[in-house]
């Protein structure tokens, strides 16, 4: 018994670095909650408004579209919100006053879900506006797989944050750990996506790519799930003076659930571990 | 700070703002005299009443609902829904009311078959449009559909284009009854032309053709009810009536009957009801839709968020003073 | 005696191959007040990091005493230390208001839920920081900044308080104050433990002093016992009359002459370039004596008896301040970075 007491007065600092975190971050949330409502009924309401716009056949597609900057949401939610999280202890010294205070295990797990809470009610809002006008254009019952979307729009968030994390944990600099989690997240995963459907075709799928892995949120909207998931597009026909060719290109649509989930769980975990060990070595 | 705060709520206030602006201005069109009242939405139908026997009795022994709509309308309770997708403005041509308006399915598959033959007698798509002049404002809608079904929905749609035609001028359906009525007779009169064909093609009473458009998409404008009178008037029926926003068809089977279509404020069918002549109602067929429920989260959502902001900055002027 | 409740041990931390903590021994006792002196980058600031574990030592130990234990190696204690509070170099705080930066830390320090409003408001009121309570820090002046900083070192009521350079940025008044809260943490038994250059702070306030050059403890004792080192020893004599122009100097010379076996003969002429000298502001004597405490008694005697007719004696002190300036300055002089540690007076060494 007096164990079990010990361990949750252990968590209590945690518990309050979360509460703390989150007044400390409120005014970034009521920014992104404001594009996040913003963009949901620009795409779900305000395009809506347009006659010839035609609305999608079913909820599901209504919910695919609606879901089109989703994830460039997340991805600025995930760099503004966690590029900062470990590295302005250092770089801004407040962790001259706060690392005294708290096991540095604990700050981190605090700060990181406190975080996390705001950029997952953020996805929650923006998927709340966009089941709202689902459920308006469309009635009830909202489709089960705008749920299935979330789960992946959430775990796919989650490990955005483990990322900016880890970056964080050994950047000097919040503005440039912005900037190359950015150019990481937004270009680089992208390019070498490309490169390497480029060269190995449909031999190696880019799995390592959180890009990639975060398809499965529009993907799993689908019905049925697209199969094959390696797609390859052919063209051909003659140019002028007679030159032409076939050409093909192929992509990879999305990974499967199985390993979507299973490679998103190991970015979550992974980059997270690894940054609160990189934290609690880095010195002050 | 202020000015922060005041940007924050004018931003907030304007996006309120054009979501209800929008709801209320999806229906302005550019008619002087009628109004489009077409919202993108979804309208579920349900069956709630039907008396086999006494549609068998009324109608025709060997009838039931199914010869009206589409999958399991002859079953109690089966749901079919109807999402309006958009609409356009569109502009028909004599040839294209002919075709999409007066044309039953079956003629309409007849005349593509006998396409050849039309145009060699003149009837094809120049000819018609360069003899009747005619063109006709329509706002033409299209909506995606789910049949009648006494299980779940499937998930997509049985008719992914389904039409819904508006008349901007009501007095338009006379003119196309008048000039597809004329070409009808020219064709039947025509001595080139297939004799199957001609044994498809009919010309057709103003009731008829009314009764017609009622299953192929017709759909009223506003103020519905005048624009129903002004339908009815302008063809001249005389099987037909309006009362409010609702059609009533008299109607000959076995025993006289009457068909009553309700419009809702969309402008679509809202309301399907077959009555015997005892005024009995031996099939029924209402709407619903969960717009208010929509609007009542909505207003909760709003004014949960007005008291959260009025809270918060009442506690910040009470901890400040 | 009292128990030993941190105790370094050899502490050295390296920052490349500069040696910025070297070898450091230094024991504080329950309840002392101990003041960590010394030059900048002399390494004061990075011996209260390793203490706060925000930095890791290369060797040596940090043994502290937790609540109710013996002595512990400082890295087998897994968590953080809750009864120290600690204020590390110039604070810099999250923007967040007073209150919710203070609220914060008294939760995470488990200071009571139900006491820890009226704490906050009593320090508040306490440094005048009441008014601010609700503001966000960005606004707070450099002062007021470091006030802050000091509330939340001991905002958990700790029993031990280690403040490093607590006097940065105040004004003269608010050093007072700070001065005042540190006299009655004193009398209720705190052990504290204040890194400074301001000798005047730390000569009033603490017990022993640790004189630090180089990363290498220099002196540890009282500054009477520092004093001790000083080869001349300084007394300020306050008279109740001025002297007459004309009579100084030959006052002077009498004076001179009778304390002779009691003054320093051969004083510093860095210091000054006679033993007796006249300061009609302060309307009082400096004399430069050889510092011992027998030739004090002396001095007053002679100067209360034989004098008598020249002048009233209505004070007779010798400043702590100064001399604490001199000792320092002395073994800052003689400390080298690798060199034995060269002292004047009795033999410091430099292990306690």
């Amino acid at each position: 018994m007096r164990n079990e007491n010990d361990f949750f007065i252990g968590l209590t600092p945690i518990f309050h670095t979360i509460i703390f975190e989150m007044k400390k971050q409120r005014k970034k949330l009521y920014f992104f909650t404001m594009v996040s409502i913003l963009v949901a009924v620009l795409l779900s309401y305000i395009l809506q408004l347009f006659p010839d716009y035609l609305l999608a056949d079913t909820q599901a597609e209504f919910f695919s579209s609606g879901l089109s900057f989703i994830s460039f949401i997340t991805l600025f939610a995930a760099c503004l919100f966690f590029s900062g999280i470990i590295c302005s202890e250092f770089n801004k010294r407040t962790g001259f006053i706060v690392f005294p205070k708290i096991n540095k295990y604990k700050l981190i797990l605090g700060k990181y879900l406190g975080n996390l809470f705001l950029v997952i009610f953020i996805v929650t809002v923006y998927y709340i506006v966009l089941g709202l006008f689902g459920f308006f254009y469309y009635g009830g019952p909202i489709n089960i797989r705008i749920f299935y979307s979330y789960v992946f729009a959430v775990l796919y968030v989650i490990a955005l944050s483990s990322f900016v994390t880890l970056f964080s944990s050994f950047m000097k600099n919040v503005n440039i750990t912005i900037i190359i989690t950015l150019i990481i997240l937004l270009m680089g995963f992208n390019i070498a996506d490309q490169i390497v459907t480029l060269i190995y075709a449909d031999t190696f799928e880019p799995l390592y790519s959180l890009a990639y892995l975060g398809n499965l949120i529009t993907s799993v909207l689908e019905n049925p799930f697209p199969d094959p998931r390696y797609v390859e597009y052919s063209f051909g026909g003659i140019g002028p003076g007679g030159m032409g060719g076939h050409f093909s290109f192929g992509t990879w649509i999305t990974p499967s659930i199985f390993m979507g989930t299973t490679l998103l769980l190991v970015y979550i975990i992974g980059c997270f571990l690894l940054a609160a060990l990189l934290f609690k070595r880095r010195q002050l | 700070m202020i000015k922060r705060k005041m940007n924050l709520s004018l931003l907030s206030l304007s996006l309120l703002g054009i979501i209800f602006f929008g709801f209320l201005s999806t229906a302005a069109s550019a008619s002087t005299t009628y109004q489009l009242g077409l919202r993108k939405s979804t309208d579920e139908y349900t069956v709630i009443q039907y008396d086999d026997d006494g549609w068998k009795a009324t109608i025709k022994p060997v009838s039931n609902p199914k010869e009206y709509f589409e999958g399991d309308a002859n079953v109690t309770g089966a749901k079919s829904k109807q999402t309006i997708k958009g609409w356009v403005d569109q502009t028909y041509t004599t040839y294209d009311a002919l075709l999409s308006l007066y044309f039953a399915i079956f003629e309409y598959i007849a005349w593509n078959t006998f396409q050849g033959n039309l145009t060699a007698a003149g009837y094809n798509e120049t000819t018609i449009n360069a003899n009747y002049t005619n063109t006709y404002n329509a706002w033409y809608g299209v909506s995606a559909e789910w049949w009648f079904t006494d299980g779940e929905f499937e998930e997509k749609p049985n008719n992914t284009l389904s039409p819904i035609i508006i008349m901007k001028d009501p007095s338009d359906f006379n003119s196309i009854l008048d000039d597809c009525n004329a070409i009808i007779e020219d064709i039947l009169n025509d001595s080139t032309i297939d004799k199957n064909l001609k044994f498809v093609l009919s010309n057709r009473t103003a009731d008829e053709f009314l009764w017609q458009l009622a299953f192929k998409g017709l759909a009223i404008a506003e103020p519905h009810g005048n624009y129903l009178e002004s339908i009815v008037s302008e063809l001249g029926c005389e099987n037909a009536s309006v009362s409010g926003s609702t059609l009533v068809f008299e109607r000959y089977g076995l025993t006289n009957y009457t068909v009553e279509i309700s419009y809702g404020d969309k402008g679509i069918m809202s309301s399907f009801t077959v009555k015997d002549l005892s005024d009995t109602v031996i099939y029924q067929i209402t709407s619903s839709n969960s717009e208010w429920l929509f609007y009542l989260i909505l207003i909760i959502v709003s004014a949960s968020s007005v008291a959260l902001v009025v809270y918060v900055v009442f506690r910040n002027w009470k901890r400040k003073r | 005696m009292t128990e030993t409740i941190i105790k370094l041990e050899n502490l050295t931390k390296k920052f490349g191959n500069f040696t910025a903590v070297n070898s450091v021994n230094l024991e504080v006792r329950r309840g002392e007040t101990i003041g960590l002196v010394g030059p900048n980058g002399a390494g004061k600031t990075t011996v209260i990091k390793m203490i706060a574990k925000i930095l890791r030592p290369n060797s040596g130990k940090i043994l502290i005493r937790t609540n109710h234990s013996d002595l512990q190696d400082l890295r087998n204690v897994s968590s953080t230390i809750s009864q120290i509070g600690f204020l590390i170099d110039i604070p810099n705080f999250y923007n967040m208001t007073a209150y919710q930066l203070l609220k914060y830390f008294g939760k995470i320090q488990r200071y009571p839920k139900d006491k820890l409003d009226n704490r906050i408001d009593e320090l508040l009121a306490f440094f005048k920081l009441s008014e601010w309570k609700f503001e966000r820090v960005r606004n707070f002046s450099k002062g007021m900044t470091q006030k802050l900083g000091i509330i939340q070192a001991i905002l958990h009521d700790p029993d031990i308080i280690i403040l490093d350079e607590p006097q940065t940025g105040l004004d003269p008044l608010a050093r007072i104050e700070i001065r005042k809260y540190l006299r009655e943490l004193q009398s209720l038994g705190k052990t504290i433990f204040i890194a400074s250059h301001m000798l005047y702070e730390i000569s009033e306030i603490c017990d022993k002093i640790a004189l630090i050059n180089y990363g290498k403890i220099i002196g540890f004792d009282t500054v009477e016992n520092l004093a001790l080192t000083l080869k001349t020893s300084e007394l300020n004599c306050l008279l109740l009359e001025p002297l007459d122009a004309e009579k100084i100097l030959p006052l002077l010379n009498r004076i001179d002459e009778r304390l002779s076996p009691f003054l320093d003969q051969n004083l510093d002429p860095k210091i000054s370039k006679i033993p007796i000298l006249y300061n009609p502001e302060h309307q009082g004597l400096k004399l430069y004596f050889n510092g011992k405490n027998e030739s004090k008694g002396e001095i007053l005697k002679i100067l209360v008896n034989e004098f008598e007719s020249d002048f009233t004696v209505i004070s007779f002190t010798q400043p702590k301040t100064s001399q604490l300036e001199r000792v320092y300055s002395q073994m800052v002089e003689d400390s080298t970075p690798e060199g034995p540690i060269k002292l004047k007076g009795v033999d410091i060494k430099n292990e306690k």
